[in-house]
C-alpha cells in the first residue's frame, strides 16, 4: 500500500473554505487567506516588472521566499492536521516518501497546482511535473512559477531536513520547464543547496 | 443584502472558484513576507505596487458581483464589500463614507494579527493590502473609476491599536 | 505470463524436468518466470544450430552464474539472451558450483541488455556510467522518457502508452487517450498494482513483473518501470505476442528513468 494519490484529493478536496464571524480563517497553525488568483499573478508581475535588471533577483527570491516560509509552516501545520492524519496516514507506508505523495495530493486538492512527485531520491533529489498551476496564467517573462518553487522546496524541507529551524532552507527548488513559456507542463527540480 | 456566495471546483484542474473567480489559498506568513518584499522595495513603489494591484483586482471582483446583482444602494455596496473582506479570511471590516471619502475600520486583522504573529508589534502600519482594498470598495461603491481614492493607514493593529484605521479621501 | 508458461512447460515435462524449445520463449522471460516459482535450480540451453552450450543457475530470486560457451559471468548472460533457436531443460534445486554474477534476476536482465546495446565491454562499467550520467541529469532521463514512449507508440497495436507514479499520478502519457480516461487509468492501475504487490508481498513471491487486463474494448499491458508503472493500450489481444516481444527492451530502457 502506498497513498493513493485519488483518495486523498477526493478526501481534501473541499470548496468552501471562508471567513468566520471575525473574517478569520484559522486553520494548521495559521492564518489562511483566500484571494483571487488575478490579485497575485499580477503583483508578481508588476512588481517585477518594476524591479530594474540588477535587483530582478533579488525580487524573485523574495517572492520565493514568501511561498517557501508559507509552505513550510503551512505544511507543517498541514501534516500534523487531523483531516491529514484522516486521509493520509492510514496509507503511508513508505515514510517520508508517501508523506510528499501525499502532500503533492493536497497540493492538487486545494487548487495549488496539478502535481506529482516524477522521480524522488530520497534526501537528496526530487522532479516534480504539473500540469495546471495558477501562475501559469502569469503575465511576464521566463519561467515565473514563485510559489511552486517555493513550496516544493518547503516540503522537501520539511520531508528529509532537519527539524525546525535548522533544517530551513537546506534544499532549494530550480524551475526547468514551464507551461507559461508553452512548454507542455512544469517540471521542478529540488536538490541540496 | 447578505453576500451570495457561490463556491465550485474544476473536476479536472481541481482549481477553485467564487463567485466565477479563481481564487486560491495562502497563509498569514505568504502576505507577510510579500508586504516585506514591498517594504524592502520601496525605493521603486513596492507598496503602492501592491496597494494599487489589490485594488485592481478587488475592484474587478466587487464589479462583477455588483454587475450580477442588478441595483443595490451604495450602503449596500459596502456591506457586500466588507462581506468580501471576511470572505477572503482578511479581518473583520466597518467602512462608512461617500464619494468624497470616509473611514474604514479593522476590528480584526488577519495580516497584522499575523505580522504580530511572525514578528511581534513594530511603530507603524503595514496593511497596504487593506489600503487597496479599501480603495477599491469605495471606488465600486460610489461608481468611480480607479485611484479616485487615496487611502492613508492611521493606526494599526501591528502597532497595538485595539484596531486599524484608515483615512479615505477623494484623490 | 504465468499461465503461458505453464502451458509451455506443462506439455514439455517429461522424465521428471522441464525442457521446452526457445522458439515459444526467451531466457530472459523462462528465468523470469522460473525463479519467481522456484527457489533454485539451473537452466542449461543448447543453441542450434552449432550445438553451443550455456547455463544460467539461480537461488532465491538472484542470478548466481551463467556461461555461454567459454564467456562466463555478466557477459555471458548477456550472450545467453541473444540466443534465439535453441532447446533449454530446467533442473531444479542444483546449486552453482561457482559465483560469476550475484545480482539480482531484474537487475542482471538490465545490465545485460545494457551490454547488448553498446557490444562487448566491461557491463557493469558501462552500466554503472548509463545510471550515473542520468541520475546527474535526470532531465535528460526525462527527455529520453519521451523518446523512450515514442517509440513504444510505434510497436503495431499500441495506441496509448501512459506512466503512472506509484500513487497514481499520471507522469506523462502520448498517444490516443479516446477509449480511456488518462487519469482514471492512473488512479485505477495504481489501486490495481497495490493490491497486486500486497498479494505478492503475502504469499512471499516477489515482486510483480507484469499485469494483463483484457476488456471488451480495450487491452491494458502494464509493467513496473522503476518506481512508476507503464501502461500500455491496445484495442485487442491479437497483438500482445509482438507487443510483449517488441516492448521488453524498452520498458527495460523506461526502468532508468523513473
Amino acid at each position: 500500500m502506498t497513498v493513493m494519490r485519488d483518495t486523498v484529493v477526493k478526501s481534501l478536496a473541499k470548496v468552501t473554505v471562508q471567513g468566520d464571524e471575525n473574517g478569520l480563517i484559522p486553520e494548521y497553525e495559521v492564518l489562511v487567506n483566500l484571494l483571487p488568483v488575478a490579485l497575485l499573478n499580477s503583483f508578481a508581475e508588476r512588481i517585477m516588472a518594476a524591479a530594474p535588471p540588477e535587483r530582478k533577483a533579488e525580487v524573485e527570491a523574495g517572492l520565493v521566499r514568501a511561498a517557501y516560509e508559507c509552505g513550510y509552516h503551512t505544511g507543517c501545520g498541514i501534516i500534523t492536521s487531523e483531516s491529514f492524519n484522516e486521509a493520509v496516514m492510514p496509507m503511508v507506508t513508505e515514510g517520508a516518501k508517501d508523506i510528499l505523495r501525499g502532500a503533492y495530493a493536497a497540493f492538487t486538492a486545494w487548487g495549488w497546482a496539478k502535481a506529482g512527485i516524477v522521480q524522488l531520491k530520497e534526501g537528496e533529489r526530487m522532479v516534480i511535473r504539473a500540469f495546471d498551476y495558477y501562475e501559469a496564467d502569469s503575465g511576464g517573462e521566463g519561467l515565473r512559477a514563485y510559489m511552486f518553487r517555493g513550496l516544493s522546496q518547503a516540503f522537501f524541507d520539511l520531508a528529509y531536513a532537519d527539524p525546525y529551524p535548522d533544517g530551513m532552507d537546506t534544499y532549494v527548488c530550480q524551475q526547468t520547464k514551464g507551461l507559461e513559456v508553452g512548454d507542455p507542463y512544469g517540471e521542478f527540480i529540488v536538490t541540496k543547496k | 443584502m447578505s453576500l451570495e456566495l457561490n463556491f465550485s471546483l474544476d473536476d479536472k484542474t481541481f482549481r477553485n472558484f467564487l463567485n466565477g473567480h479563481p481564487v486560491v489559498r495562502h497563509s498569514h506568513h505568504y502576505l507577510c513576507l510579500i508586504t516585506k518584499l514591498v517594504e524592502d522595495l520601496s525605493d521603486i513603489g513596492g507598496p503602492q505596487i501592491l496597494a494599487e494591484v489589490v485594488e485592481d483586482s478587488i475592484r474587478t471582483v466587487l464589479d462583477d458581483y455588483f454587475q450580477q446583482q442588478g441595483t443595490l444602494s451604495e450602503d449596500e455596496r459596502m456591506r457586500i464589500g466588507e462581506a468580501y473582506f471576511a470572505t477572503f479570511g482578511l479581518g473583520k471590516m466597518a467602512a462608512s463614507g461617500d464619494r468624497t471619502g470616509g473611514e474604514v475600520r479593522l476590528q480584526r486583522s488577519h495580516l497584522d494579527e499575523g505580522w504580530r504573529m511572525k514578528w511581534g508589534e513594530r511603530d507603524r502600519p503595514v496593511n497596504y493590502l487593506a489600503c487597496g482594498f479599501a480603495a477599491a470598495l469605495f471606488g465600486a461603491a460610489f461608481g468611480l473609476p480607479a485611484r479616485s481614492f487615496a487611502v492613508t493607514e492611521q493606526e494599526g493593529m501591528v502597532m497595538g491599536a485595539p484596531e486599524s484605521r484608515f483615512i479615505v479621501r477623494a484623490a | 505470463m504465468s499461465d503461458q508458461f505453464k502451458q509451455i512447460l506443462s506439455l514439455e515435462q517429461k522424465d521428471g524436468g522441464l525442457k521446452g524449445d526457445l522458439s515459444s520463449t526467451n531466457i530472459a522471460d523462462l528465468l523470469q518466470f522460473l525463479s519467481s516459482s522456484s527457489k533454485k535450480g539451473v537452466i542449461k540451453v543448447v543453441r542450434h544450430p552449432d550445438k553451443e552450450q550455456g547455463q544460467v543457475y539461480f537461488d532465491g530470486g538472484e542470478l548466481v552464474s551463467a556461461t555461454s560457451g567459454k564467456l562466463t559471468g555478466l557477459t555471458g548472460f548477456a550472450d545467453l539472451l541473444g540466443w534465439q533457436e535453441g532447446s533449454f531443460r530446467f533442473f531444479p534445486g542444483v546449486d552453482a558450483q561457482n559465483r560469476t554474477v550475484g545480482l539480482s534476476v531484474q537487475h542482471a536482465i538490465l545490465e545485460a541488455m545494457v551490454s547488448m546495446d553498446h557490444g562487448a565491454g566491461n557491463v557493469r562499467e558501462q552500466t554503472a556510467a548509463v545510471m550515473e550520467e542520468r541520475g546527474k541529469d535526470m532531465e535528460q532521463a526525462v527527455r529520453g522518457a519521451t523518446e523512450v514512449m515514442n517509440d513504444l507508440l510505434e510497436v503495431p497495436g499500441i495506441d496509448a502508452v501512459v506512466i503512472v507514479g506509484r500513487d497514481g499520478f499520471v507522469i506523462d502519457s502520448t498517444g490516443s487517450s479516446l477509449r480511456v480516461n488518462i487519469d482514471v487509468l492512473g488512479a485505477s492501475l495504481a489501486h490495481a498494482v497495490n493490491g497486486i504487490e500486497e498479494m505478492g508481498s503475502e504469499l512471499s513471491i516477489d515482486h510483480f513483473q507484469d499485469l494483463f487486463i483484457e476488456y471488451g474494448r480495450s487491452v491494458i499491458m502494464c509493467k513496473p518501470v522503476g518506481d512508476a508503472i507503464a501502461a500500455v493500450v491496445t484495442p485487442d489481444a491479437s497483438k500482445l505476442g509482438i507487443i510483449r516481444h517488441k516492448t521488453k527492451k524498452l520498458f527495460l530502457e523506461l526502468g532508468q528513468s523513473f
